[in-house]
């Protein structure tokens, strides 16, 4: 076989793991969009419980993606989760790994 | 805890996430009703009073009021103001209405604010709103220069006739349609931005 025949080996796409998971990115997402959410907004849009929310939301600012502020609507306490510029970029690289994993399952679907 | 993510599922899920989180905030839908009424009050303005500048009032008060809205809409739903940048928009809207009044006299107040909105359009990556936008952004001057008046006078000195009839108003009428436009889009969307927000 000469060097012309051997197929193209493209480069592994890497997803970051804390990122690469369903609520997670969906976290992100939403704070893609807005900015900023409040723990009650990403709950019901997410359809999580407080516990679950809260979890992801440990690992999403272990990792320095998302961080927290409280502050008041009227009476009522909230707890704002803002994304970092981390997060930001971190989430682009996803969405960017999972076009591209796309692209190359469309070309070579094996 | 850990689900896989399958990319073409996971993308579309991403992409129904900040559709629905866009529908919420109504930032495709708003800023667009606002502009259309300011758009149709302006021509109005133009229509009722002889060399109005309401508009270099309104334009650059409707950019303050979309910022407003969209942070109250925002605030009372849990949300921040999102990546289009209605806050500083606003700002230098208002800036440049004042310092730039005398070359609005001949453009017309709502240049800016379209412009403004062409930016918040294309940075939320919303094509209706910055196309509609742009849109206002190129008629707005020449409309406010009696375009279209001209042109008609032009038609009928170069087809022999002597001003056969006269639109003294048609340019700011012209202007209210596209306003009309614009407003009844916004709307439209504001009635898809709930079905999205329901579901």
């Amino acid at each position: 076989m000469s060097e012309h025949d051997q197929p193209e080996v493209s480069s592994p796409i890497e997803f970051n793991e804390t990122v690469h998971q369903k609520t997670r990115l969906g976290i992100l997402a939403v704070l893609r969009e807005a900015g900023e959410a409040d723990f009650a907004f990403l709950r019901k849009t997410l359809g999580l419980t407080d516990g679950n929310l809260g979890r992801h939301l440990e690992v999403l600012a272990s990792a320095g993606y998302v961080e927290s502020r409280s502050g008041y609507n009227g009476r009522r306490a909230r707890t704002w989760i803002r994304l970092t510029p981390a997060g930001e970029t971190a989430i682009n690289l996803e969405l960017a790994a999972l076009k591209e994993l796309i692209i190359r399952l469309e070309h070579d679907p094996r | 805890m850990s689900k896989p993510v399958f990319p073409t599922s996971a993308l579309a899920d991403l992409d129904k996430t900040q559709s629905r989180v866009r529908a919420a905030r109504w930032v495709t839908s708003l800023p667009l009703i606002v502009t259309g009424a300011a758009v149709v009050t302006t021509a109005s303005f133009e229509i009722l009073v002889e060399g109005s500048i309401a508009g270099q009032v309104i334009g650059p008060f409707s950019s303050v009021l979309i910022w407003l809205l969209l942070m109250v809409r925002a605030k009372s739903i849990g949300l921040g103001l999102g990546r289009e940048g209605f806050g500083w928009i606003a700002l230098v809207v208002v800036i440049l209405s004042v310092i730039l009044f005398p070359v609005l006299m001949v453009t017309g107040g709502l240049l800016l604010p379209s412009l403004g909105l062409v930016l918040a359009g294309w940075r939320g990556h919303d094509l209706v709103t910055w196309a509609s936008a742009a849109a206002l952004a190129v008629a707005t001057p020449l409309l406010q220069q009696t375009f279209v008046e001209d042109l008609i006078r032009r038609a009928q000195l170069a087809a022999g006739s002597e001003a056969a009839f006269e639109t003294p108003n048609i340019d700011p009428t012209i202007l209210g349609i596209i306003g009309l436009v614009v407003f009844a889009i916004g709307l439209r969307r504001l009635r898809q931005d709930g079905v999205i927000t329901r579901a």
